[in-house]
């Protein structure tokens, strides 16, 4: 059975480019344009994993994260975000539920094999 | 033996009126007596001697076995007198610039000086070891008697040189004769008049103030580099030979206040420490350390190569600047210095806070761009790479129709926002480099073509626009691309942050000879204190993790710019739910500016 992902970004572009890329390697994919949206629905979706971006408008990628925290969820997440700065990294790190953190532009190698690394677990 | 007897009687008679005399004269100079170390030496010197000689010459009479004991006392008198008058010499020859040999020689006072120490060592000497030898010889011992005379005869040529020292300046002429033209002093009947460049200003006027007494120093000149008048005018003397330095002072400010500090300085560094020891009584002088600093740095400058004054200034302590020094600031005027300097103090450190602040605020708004810039040229980077990474693994074979759709739709609107993105970032740096096409436009038609080119935008958030700009309005001059530029921008901004179905109008009317242009919408609002905050570069109302729309911030920055380098105006008026309207101004007739730094 495909695994599951589901992907939270405000930009189109990227949830089309990822939603695509990702489908094309047979996962099966939600993808879902703001940060409260993702916490209403992500029990019933029930993803393998979580690809969140961080700068997003009302709640960003941090709140999302902390909010999930108290759903005692433990879905695996993927800090995907175009902030470059090492403090973000750190931040980012320290919570339980973030595996990884790839920065926008990414190489598709590179988020696949961390992908399927967190998911095949 | 009875001439002999005669003759000694005589001697004996000169001798105590001598005494006596040489007492008068003494205590009656005394006065002039006290301002300086060499007058006190002299005196003291043949006070000394006199009162040794004395005691000498009755140590003689009534012990007269005990002559070596004696005589050490006479040679002890004579040397005292020798070394007094040795050290007046030396203060003669400095102050005449000659040698030793020629102040004794050619200076009046220094020929007294010479004939007293001459007839104290060829008369006086011999006598005391003919007195010594006397019990070998048969008779009186005249030879004391001799010697007693030679000296107190030598004593007075000594203290007649001392006083007339203050009554040499007689004549310019006589003056000239030994100083040379340059520094001198004389007396005009009741008038010591200076002329000087040099080191002897100071003495010139210190042996002018014993001479003046307490007459008033009024009619003191001293004629300086320019003829500059001077310090002690209307100054009085003390009984203790010192000014009221209230009237130096005086003088001090009065030209100081004329802009002369450096003459003042000049003045001072002549008279140097003379002058400093007559100021020193004074309790106050609120000027002194000004005129000090700013007048030395201005002589040094001046008169870098100039020896004599190099000489000077060199001669002044270090610490000559330290008003305190001499007394010229009370404890009270420091406090209230201190006090003042420190509130300076207080009010520098605020201004350096608030500069901090600034800078901070701005290295905020720089570092939160540079945030903006990352993440809105990174996004459309991201799908453009992943998906022509996608194509490169020939996946485009296996894709659906639809996927290949979305594929590309996906690419060309990356590529579209990458572009827009760029393009305002180069629009805010173009601007201040363009020059301005200025040719009649009409408002009209460039809010109908911005219209048209928003309506993909106008469509999709469904919002209703009306234009209300009569077409007969007056042209505006000015550049076609910009001021399009600043309607889309205001527009798209309207369109952009407007929620769905909103109306938006835009409005022009004439206004004196400018056209006033309105955008109003019904959106969000923007909050009061952000108002003008929106112009400035890189700003976001919404905190940099919460943004909403694409955009880098530059858009109203640009608009602003635009609009001021067309001589125009932008502004905003809001009300936070009720919406928003945007005003700019463009002058009917060009008036180019530059355009200001952000």
């Amino acid at each position: 059975m495909a695994k599951k992902i589901m992907i939270v970004d405000d930009e189109k572009i990227i949830l089309e480019g990822i939603q695509l890329l990702l489908e094309m390697k047979e996962y099966d994919v939600v993808a879902i344009d703001n940060g409260s949206d993702c916490l209403k629905k992500i029990k019933a979706v029930d993803p393998d994993l979580l690809l969140l971006d961080i700068l997003m408008p009302e709640m960003n990628g941090w709140e999302v994260l902390s909010k999930l925290a108290t759903m005692n969820l433990d879905i695996p997440v993927i800090i995907l975000t175009a902030k470059i700065q090492t403090i973000d990294k750190v931040i980012g790190r320290n919570n339980s539920l973030v595996r990884e953190y790839i920065t926008k532009p990414f190489n598709n190698e590179y988020l696949l094999e961390k992908i399927k690394n967190i998911v095949n677990e | 033996m009875q001439v002999i007897e005669f003759i000694i009687s005589i001697l004996r008679f000169a001798f105590t009126i001598s005494v006596v005399s040489f007492a008068y004269f003494t205590f009656k100079n005394i006065r002039f007596m006290r301002t300086s170390f060499g007058h006190k030496f002299v005196v003291g010197s043949v006070a000394m001697s006199l009162m040794t000689s004395i005691i000498g010459t009755l140590y003689y009479y009534y012990f007269p076995s005990l002559k070596l004991i004696t005589f050490s006392i006479w040679i002890f008198a004579l040397l005292l007198l020798i070394i007094g008058c040795t050290i007046r010499g030396m203060q003669l020859k400095r102050h005449f610039q000659l040698s030793l040999f020629r102040t004794f020689l050619q200076i009046p006072q220094g020929k007294l000086y010479f004939a007293a120490i001459t007839i104290l060592i060829i008369v006086s000497l011999p006598s005391y070891i003919l007195a010594l030898l006397s019990p070998l010889l048969p008779g009186y011992n005249w030879f004391t008697i001799v010697q007693l005379n030679s000296w107190i005869f030598a004593n007075f040529i000594l203290m007649f040189a001392e006083k007339n020292l203050y009554y040499m300046f007689r004549s310019k002429d006589e003056i000239v004769k030994y100083w040379g033209d340059d520094d001198i002093a004389w007396l005009e009947e009741d008038e010591l008049v200076c002329e000087s460049y040099g080191d002897l200003t100071n003495y010139c006027v210190l042996a002018a103030i014993p001479y003046v007494g307490k007459k008033s120093l009024k009619n003191v000149l001293i004629n300086y580099f320019e003829n500059t008048p001077v310090l002690f005018e209307g100054s009085k003397i003390r009984n203790n030979g010192t000014i009221d330095v209230k009237d130096v002072v005086k003088n001090l400010e009065n030209i100081y206040s004329k802009g002369r500090v450096t003459t003042i300085c000049m003045l001072f560094g002549e008279l140097n420490r003379n002058l400093m020891e007559i100021l020193s009584d004074a309790t106050s002088h609120k000027y002194a350390k000004e005129i000090y600093e700013k007048g030395f740095r201005d002589i040094r400058k001046r008169y870098k190569n100039k020896p004599v004054l190099l000489n000077i200034l060199r001669s002044l302590p270090d610490d000559i600047l330290e008003p305190e020094r001499f007394g010229l600031m009370s404890k009270d005027e420091l406090e209230v210095k201190v006090r003042e300097r420190t509130i300076t103090l207080e009010k520098l450190t605020e201004e350096l806070e608030k500069a901090n602040k600034e800078l901070k605020g701005l290295d905020k708004m720089k570092s939160d761009f540079i945030d903006i810039a990352s993440h809105e040229l990174r996004t459309p980077m991201t799908p453009i790479k992943s998906l022509v990474q996608l194509i490169e693994e020939g996946e485009l074979e296996r894709m659906s129709e639809s996927r290949r759709e979305t594929l590309f739709r996906t690419l060309n609107s990356s590529i579209d926002r990458l572009t827009s993105t760029v393009s305002e970032m180069l629009d805010i740096s173009r601007l201040e480099k363009v020059e301005l096409k200025l040719e009649p436009l009409s408002m009209h038609r460039i809010v109908e073509k911005a219209i048209a080119g928003l309506a993909a935008q106008i469509e999709e958030k469904k919002h209703t626009v009306s234009m209300n700009i009569p077409k007969e309005l007056p042209l505006v001059q000015g550049d076609r691309i910009l001021i399009s530029n600043l309607v889309i921008n205001l527009l798209s901004n309207a369109v952009r942050y407007s929620p769905d179905r909103s109306s938006i109008t835009i409005s022009s009317h004439k206004e004196g000879n400018n056209l006033h242009t309105m955008v109003s919408d019904t959106g969000i609002g923007i909050p009061k204190d952000d108002l003008t905050e929106i112009f400035r570069p890189f700003y976001q109302v919404e905190d940099v993790e919460h943004r909403k729309s694409g955009g880098v911030g530059l858009g109203l920055n640009i608009v602003r710019g635009i609009a001021e380098r067309h001589g125009g105006k932008v502004w905003v008026l809001s009300e936070l739910g009720k919406g928003s309207t945007f005003h700019f101004i463009i002058p009917l007739k060009a008036v180019e500016c530059r355009k200001k730094e952000v």
